[in-house]
């Protein structure tokens, strides 16, 4: 099992991880949610043990790794947040370099590349460059590096960061079928909610280096079990409205969206009425109303006052 | 260490560019400031005054001539006076019998070399002169003279108000040795940029949760820069060697011995720049002002010495490039051996590990 302790890391006066507790099972896939700066990626670095902790403790199976990393280094796997690779070369070239450096030879090196080619499934395109693959492509070799010494435990720093929407859902079934037929374990950071409730079984929320939240998304989201959320589409923005609304008191939090504004209230308290006559009173057209499930994204709003991506 | 290193080979396989135009760089310089043909010396309007005969005008300019890299003109002092003005050559000299005056027109630092050969030739000629005495002994005149032509005994050291005459001057071979270990800079510290790319890129990340140890990742990278500057060094030294003719005086063991302690020391500064720099624009940006400053200071562009500013020479102790530059022409010039030249060896192995011991440091604690 991994596991970090009160682990924290302060750049200067700076504090990027403060007091972080976190653990992960063998086979399990773990989710690290947080907005862009929030310190997911100094804190796998940390775990990943290429930054040292300002204080605080990383054992892997009970050994602490800080004090020796080779404990976890050969089990580790880790997909960085850039492209990793030498884009002169071609993607067979790059993996091929990275099996040698992992002290892979002849026929297991050869079809250890050809396997990891496929599960990523660039294997019809290998002989390509790396800088004429697109995006997606590149993120995909860049992942199937990281796969090549049969890493037990991988570590994914927002793999799916500006890729087009095939090449992400390809890299999340990718990621599903490593967790889930090959019991590989998964810590998995992302700013996409979607993302996360998708693959993961636990998820930890961390904004400004802190954990705020964690739990399995149905423990997230029964935080606003008292709550619901009320999506307004309007035909046009209107402050006084939204002014309001705030003003009510059963309504727990206004923000906008792009085509309207969306409302925490709390659950059963028929505001319905209310709102589609304080509507009428600014002369504001209500085109729809969903009253939606609480989300990840809602918890987040909850917790921060702020959503994911701004 | 191997695959990190033969990994370099491949991606320079695919990007041969940089390294490639430095080599061409080198080459045109060369040609244009060496001359890799007679067309390319300097040519120096010289007159004489009126009490200098025929036979001794022939006699001072076939003197002259014998300096390499020039070719003095015999003309009248107006006509030189007019080319000077018109900017066709940067200075002349009106010759006498005892004395010589140069006519400038703008500094250049040709008119050090000229000035130091012939101020020794009319040293020479003038002690000739006392010992002949004033009555003229033609007989002791031609015998000291043959005397000086084929000397029974060569003079290796020379000291006080002669030790002038120990500079010679060998423009191809200043060309050659200045601008090979002057781009030859470039390519090695941007070989070695790759560390501070890779860092950028994450890809160094991935070789540190690699079985390989740091030492050995670090040595993949420095055996190649080290690799190829000696490469470059090497292939336009022997180029121009044999194809263009420059007379290194085949002492190719110690000119080897030079180049690897020189490359040694700028593979270790560059990791030193490299340690400084966060990312690799500032290090694109400060190379060539590294570089061209060494150059500048460390007589690569012209000969340390001419340069009498006693700051400029002190500097330039600190810079490779002029102990490399110094060890080269002892060898290949002034015909001496490797014990000659262990003192601008030692420095530069010292710079070489000091710069290294820095370099590194400086890149563990980012």
């Amino acid at each position: 099992m991994l596991e970090t302790e009160s682990l924290r890391k302060v750049f200067k006066k700076q504090v990027a991880v403060d007091d972080v507790n976190l653990y992960l099972k063998q086979g399990e896939s773990v989710g690290l949610l947080g907005p862009n700066g929030a310190g997911k990626s100094t804190f796998i670095s940390m775990i990943a043990t290429l930054t040292k902790p300002s204080s605080g403790m990383v054992t892997w199976n009970g050994q602490d790794v800080i004090k020796n990393p080779n404990i976890i280094r050969p089990t580790l796997g880790v997909v960085p947040q850039e492209i990793a690779l030498y884009k002169e070369l071609s993607a067979y070239e790059n993996v091929k370099f990275f099996g040698r450096i992992y002290r892979l030879k002849g026929k297991e090196l050869e079809s250890r590349v050809q396997e990891v080619l496929e599960l990523v499934g660039l294997k019809d395109r290998q002989k390509e460059l790396v800088k004429n693959y697109s995006g997606g492509m590149q993120r995909r070799i860049n992942i199937a590096v990281a796969l090549l010494h049969d890493p037990e435990i991988i570590i994914m720093d927002e793999p799916t960061v500006g890729i087009d929407p095939q090449s992400r859902h390809y890299i999340l079934e990718m990621v599903k079928r490593l967790n889930e037929e090959k019991a590989m374990t998964v810590l998995y950071t992302s700013h996409y909610m979607e993302e996360v409730e998708r693959l993961c079984d636990r998820i930890y929320i961390m904004d400004h280096g802190k954990v705020i939240a964690t739990g399995t998304k149905e423990e997230l989201t029964s935080i606003l079990s008292s709550e619901e959320t009320i999506q307004l589409e309007l035909d046009q923005p209107s402050k006084p409205f939204e002014e309001a609304l705030k003003e009510q008191s059963d309504v727990l939090k206004v923000t906008e969206w792009e085509k309207g504004i969306k409302l925490i209230v709390a659950k059963n308290t028929r505001r319905l009425a209310g709102i589609f006559q304080l509507a009428e009173h600014h002369q504001v057209s209500i085109n729809s109303v969903d009253i939606q499930v609480p989300t990840l994204e809602d918890v987040f709003l909850h917790l921060t006052g702020r959503r994911l991506r701004d | 260490m191997i695959n990190i290193f033969t990994l370099q080979w491949q991606r320079l396989r695919r990007k041969p560019f940089m390294v490639l135009a430095m080599v061409a760089m080198t080459i045109v310089f060369i040609i244009f400031i060496g001359g890799a043909n007679n067309q390319s010396e300097v040519s120096v309007p010289i007159s004489f005054t009126e009490g200098v005969s025929e036979a001794e005008r022939t006699k001072l300019a076939d003197q002259l001539n014998e300096l390499d890299g020039f070719r003095f003109i015999e003309t009248n002092e107006d006509k030189a006076r007019e080319n000077i003005a018109l900017g066709v050559s940067s200075f002349g000299i009106t010759l006498a019998e005892e004395n010589y005056r140069f006519i400038i027109g703008t500094e250049n630092p040709n008119q050090a070399i000229v000035e130091q050969y012939i101020s020794s030739m009319y040293w020479e000629k003038l002690r000739i002169e006392q010992a002949v005495g004033p009555e003229g002994d033609e007989h002791l005149r031609r015998t000291i003279e043959a005397s000086l032509e084929d000397p029974s005994m060569d003079v290796v050291s020379q000291i006080g108000e002669s030790e002038g005459d120990v500079f010679i001057y060998n423009n191809k071979l200043q060309a050659l040795f200045g601008m090979t270990l002057f781009f030859a800079i470039y390519t090695i510290v941007f070989g070695l940029g790759e560390v501070a790319e890779e860092k950028q890129r994450g890809s160094w990340d991935r070789l540190i949760l690699s079985p390989v140890r740091k030492w050995q990742i670090y040595l993949g990278y420095l055996s190649f820069a080290f690799v190829i500057g000696m490469v470059q060094i090497f292939a336009v030294f022997t180029m121009f060697h044999f194809f263009f003719g420059f007379d290194m005086g085949g002492r190719w063991l110690e000119i080897f011995i030079i180049c690897l302690v020189y490359t040694f020391a700028i593979v270790s500064l560059g990791m030193l720049i490299i340690g400084l720099v966060n990312r690799s624009s500032q290090l694109n940006a400060v190379v060539p002002i590294i570089a061209v400053s060494m150059a500048m200071l460390g007589g690569a562009y012209w000969p340390i010495e001419i340069v009498n500013n006693e700051v400029v020479l002190a500097i330039s102790k600190v810079i490779p490039v002029t102990h490399a530059m110094e060890a080269l022409k002892a060898i290949t010039v002034y015909g001496k051996g490797l014990a000659d030249i262990a003192q601008p060896l030692s420095i530069l192995l010292l710079m070489g590990v000091l710069c290294m011991g820095c370099g590194i440091n400086l890149m563990e604690r980012r």
